[in-house]
Order: C-alpha cells, then structure tokens, then sequence
C-alpha cells in the first residue's frame, strides 16, 4: 500500500495533465462553454423553486427556496456528474491503459479533480445569489469546503467501485445515471429532513451526501446541526473510500486484459 | 556490464472466449441459476508465453521477430507493466519507456502542442523536462506549421510523427518499441531508425520488435525470435534472421507439394511490402532494404 501510495505521488505530474485534458476538452465547440457549469444547476433549480417551492409548498428552513434548492444543487450536480465520469474513466481511456503504464487509479482521480472547475463556476453562481438574499455573512461559511472535500472523497470511493466494475461489467454504464437519479429523491435536496415522517429519518441518514448536505447548508445558513447525521455520513465516506480503494487495487492487474 | 531486464520463466495465459462470454451479471447469474453447484464450464485457454526466460545486458539493442501471434507483444506488454504474468518474474532497471503504438494517449481535440505535453507526462517525462525539449519535439516531428491545430485535423501520418518526436526525447534507461516502422513514409522511417540509433550510442537497452528485418539487422546486435510463445533462438541478430527465413522457405516448399488450402492462407500469401503481413518485409536480400541507413 505504502508502495502503491508513492507511486501516485510521483506521478501526481499526469493527474494534473489528465485533469486539465478533461477540463480543456469538456466545453470544446460548445458555445456556451463553462456557461453550462451554472446553467445546469440553475435550471433544475428553477424547476424545483416553480413546481415543489411554488406549487406543493414545500418547506424550506426558512431560506427562501431558490436558495435552499440551489445551495444542494451546486454539490449534487457536481455529485452526480462526476460520479458518471469517474464510473466511466476506465473504460473511456481504454486505449491509454492497453498501451500505457502509469497507476491506473489517476484515471478516475483525474475526473473527479477535473469536474472541481464547474463547481467552482456554480459556487460563484451561489455566492451571488447569497448576496441577492441578503444572507448575513457568518464566519462557519469558512468550513464549506470540508464537505466539497467530502463529496469529492465519496466520488473518489463509488466512483473507484464502479470503474473497476465497469472494466469488467458493462452494466455499470447504465447503473449509474439510475442511481443519481434516485439519490436525488433520497437527499435533501428539494426538501429539508424534517420534511419527512420521522421514522424515515433514520433511513435518511445512511446517505451519505444527506449528511454533505446538510453540513453544507448549515455553514452558510447557520440553524440547527444534527452531529449524528453528520457522524453517520462521514463514517459512510469513508467506509465506501476504503470499499472503493481495495476493490481497485485488488482487480488493477488485470484491467489491460479484460477492458 | 549490468543486467538490465532479467525475465524468468515468464508465462501468460489467456482465456480465450471468456471475456465476451460473461461479462455481464445477467450471463453470469443465469448460468448460476441453471448449475447452482455445478463447475464452469473449462475455457479454452491460449499460452501466450511459455516459460521465456532471458536477460538483457545494459546498452544492448535486442530484436524481436516472429510471426503475429507468436507472443512478441504480449512479452512486451508485460515488461512494460501494462499486464502481468501468470507466472514468472520481470524486473527491469530504470527508466522503461514502452511505444507499443506511436502517440498512445493523444486526445482528438487538443492540439498538437498540448498533446505534447500530456503523452510526455504520461510517458513519464516531467513538465520542466517537456519544456526544455517542446523545441525539440517540434522540430523533430516536422509540424511546426499545424502545433496549434487540433489533431483531428492531423493525418495518421502527422500523427504518427508527432507520436514518435515525443517518445524519441524521453530519454528511458530502457525504450521498448514494438512495430513503429509501420507508419510513417520513407524519411520519416529513417529518421526514426537514426534516433535509435543515437539511443544505442547513449548506452541505453533498446528491445525492437518489427517484421522490416532490414532494419531489425541494421539496429540490432542480438536477436530474438520467438515462436508460440516460446524464445526459438537468441543470438547474433543476422544469424536469427537467417534461421527465420529459413523457417518461412521450408513452410514454402512444404505446402507447394501438399493439396492446396481453402482458407486461403497457404502459398496464396503475398508478401507485399509495407504491408502487415505476417511475412516480413524484405525478405530476399534485408540489407539492400530502402530502411537502411549507415
């Protein structure tokens, strides 16, 4: 392991040039360009503000619901996104991996790094609409960036899972957008935890991005921290960091033979 | 002199079938449903290598030839950690820099220059050093007019220059390179057959795999030729040749008396040059081959 870990950090050199192929080619001949980054979360976000803050009435914590939505969005899109492209990766550079050695796990550690650009574009996107809202500024909105890290560990551990995975079952490719699109359901995204019957609550909790989220919004929106629902999250994390990591390791060797 | 590849007993297998059989989980899960307890069903399997085993001195050029199929690229793969063995040991000193296809790692839509830089990195070069050389590259690949163009504009030729310009600046202790003679036209042939030339002249371990036996016999010291995954000889590389080309006359005057094949690979074969036959190229008189440069 400690061998495996010094020869990521002497490659670290490709995982920034993999990184930057991934975010140079991303919006090329695409005329809005890093545009999309904001567009994405920005339309969902007005179709949720429209049909479930609007029309069902959905509750909001107090912050107005474009916010509130949006706020979640800027990490779940990053979430969902990434994790389709680090899924992907493996299979995506198979002509690298069958005529190239380098560790191999710099191919979905370059995804999730590359995907950082949109939202860092989304997250000023937010800090705007923070502004627009009048949100006094409070000193915890220095910790935001412990959950991006955190949502980009648990991208880094599923994403390793199902990359290696896909190497072998091509079945991967379709599970992923399938699972993004129920976690968007089981996350509190379009609605706070307490929104949801009690018992139900618990079951929410073994999400891990329940907790990202929730940590996220309580860093700019101040209110109550439940420490049990982020324990369980970062527990969670890790575990599946650990999951991921292993599971690649022990099936790398023979990615070049079966891709 | 120092080792500088030491393989030992080097053998691969392949699972012949078995990767297009069940990969996925519904092939997978209905085979367990019908034979809960029962045994898979034995897969055809396919020795790549057989128990090869040789070393390389420090500053040798090594030929490889063989016909395709014979393993040439599979013992390659697994000197440059790309695969492994099923059993066996490799161990390699230094630098290894592998060009089993010439600009491996390029992407489509960026452009010559920065393509550069990403197959250096990849090929283990370091940003500092693709800097000092991005000149260099340049000019070796002869593209100094389209290095800002996309490379989907490129032509597989230009391509394949570019490719090679990166790989002959890497400056490996050990530069493996399997079939890049194929590509490129007559110049550029020469130009890359002077670069490993001057590889030679650095002192660094070169192992050459091509069926243009021309210019395996103008680089190449020693020789290697391997046959159904096993070494068949290992000697003076003109000696090697001979004994294969031998193996090619007798196959010859064998099949013209037996009934001639269907399948059309019997005396059919042209053995056309720059085609990738599985004849070699040149095969009348290698030294008089356009490749050759002195």
């Amino acid at each position: 392991m400690g061998q495996w870990v010094s020869e990521i950090w002497h490659s670290r050199e490709i995982l920034y040039f993999l990184a930057w192929r991934d975010v140079k080619v991303r919006y090329k001949q695409a005329a809005l360009g890093v545009a999309w980054a904001v567009l994405q979360p920005l339309f969902t976000m007005i179709t949720f503000a429209f049909f479930f803050g609007k029309l069902a009435g959905i509750p909001s914590d107090g912050v107005p619901y474009p916010l509130f939505s949006y706020s979640a969005l800027v990490l779940w899109t990053y979430f969902s996104v990434t994790l389709s492209q680090v899924g992907n990766s493996l299979v995506a550079n198979s002509s690298l991996i069958t005529k190239i050695y380098f560790p191999r796990v710099l191919l979905p550690a370059a995804a999730a790094f590359g995907g950082l650009l949109d939202l860092v574009v989304s997250s000023v996107f937010l800090i705007g609409m923070l502004l627009y809202y009048h949100v006094t500024p409070r000193w915890t909105m220095l910790l935001t960036p412990i959950f991006v890290g955190q949502t980009v560990l648990l991208v880094m551990g599923v994403g390793m899972l199902l990359a290696a995975l896909n190497v072998r079952y091509r079945d991967v490719k379709y599970t992923i957008p399938f699972l993004t699109q129920i976690g968007l359901f089981v996350t509190p995204i379009i609605y706070p935890v307490t929104f949801l019957p009690h018992r139900f609550q618990g079951w929410l909790a073994l999400n891990p991005m329940t907790g990202v989220i929730q940590g996220f919004r309580a860093c700019l929106f101040g209110g109550h921290v439940d420490w049990d629902v982020l324990g369980s999250s970062w527990i969670v994390t890790l575990s599946l960091l650990l999951i991921g990591t292993l599971h690649f390791r022990s099936t790398e060797r023979v990615f070049a033979d079966i891709v | 002199m120092t080792e500088s590849i030491t393989v030992e007993n080097l053998s691969k297998r392949y699972e012949l079938g078995a990767l297009r059989q069940e990969t996925q989980l519904r092939d997978q899960l209905a085979r367990l449903l019908r034979t809960p307890f029962g045994k898979r069903a034995p897969k055809e399997v396919l020795w790549a290598l057989r128990d090869v085993s040789f070393t390389v001195e420090q500053g040798e050029v090594v030929g490889i030839i063989g016909r395709n199929g014979a393993g040439k690229s599979t013992l390659l793969k697994i000197l440059s950690k790309i695969t492994f063995p099923t059993s066996g040991r490799v161990r390699a000193r230094g630098r290894v820099a592998a060009l089993l296809e010439v600009g491996a790692g390029f992407h489509e839509e960026l452009t010559g220059r920065e393509n550069i830089f990403l197959n250096g990195s990849i090929m283990g070069m370091k940003k500092k050093e693709v800097d000092a050389k991005l000149e260099a590259i340049v000019e070796f690949s002869g593209m100094q007019r389209f290095i800002d163009t996309p490379i989907k504009r490129y032509s597989s030729g230009m391509r394949s220059r570019l490719g090679f310009a990166v790989a002959a600046h890497l400056e490996p202790d050990v530069l493996i390179v399997d079939e890049v003679l194929a590509v490129g036209d007559a110049v550029f042939q020469k130009k890359c057959i002077s670069a490993m030339h001057d590889l030679r002249g650095g002192g660094r371990t070169v192992l050459f795999v091509s069926h243009n036996l021309a210019a395996v016999e103008n680089l190449c010291s020693r020789g290697m030729w391997i046959a159904q995954g096993r070494v068949q000889l290992d000697g003076p590389m003109r000696e090697v040749i001979e004994a294969y080309m031998g193996s090619f006359a007798s196959a010859d005057s064998a099949s013209k008396h037996s009934p001639r094949q269907t399948d059309g690979k019997g005396p059919a074969r042209s053995a056309s040059p720059g085609s990738n036959s599985d004849r070699p190229m040149g095969i009348c008189r290698p030294s008089r081959a356009p490749a050759r440069v002195s």
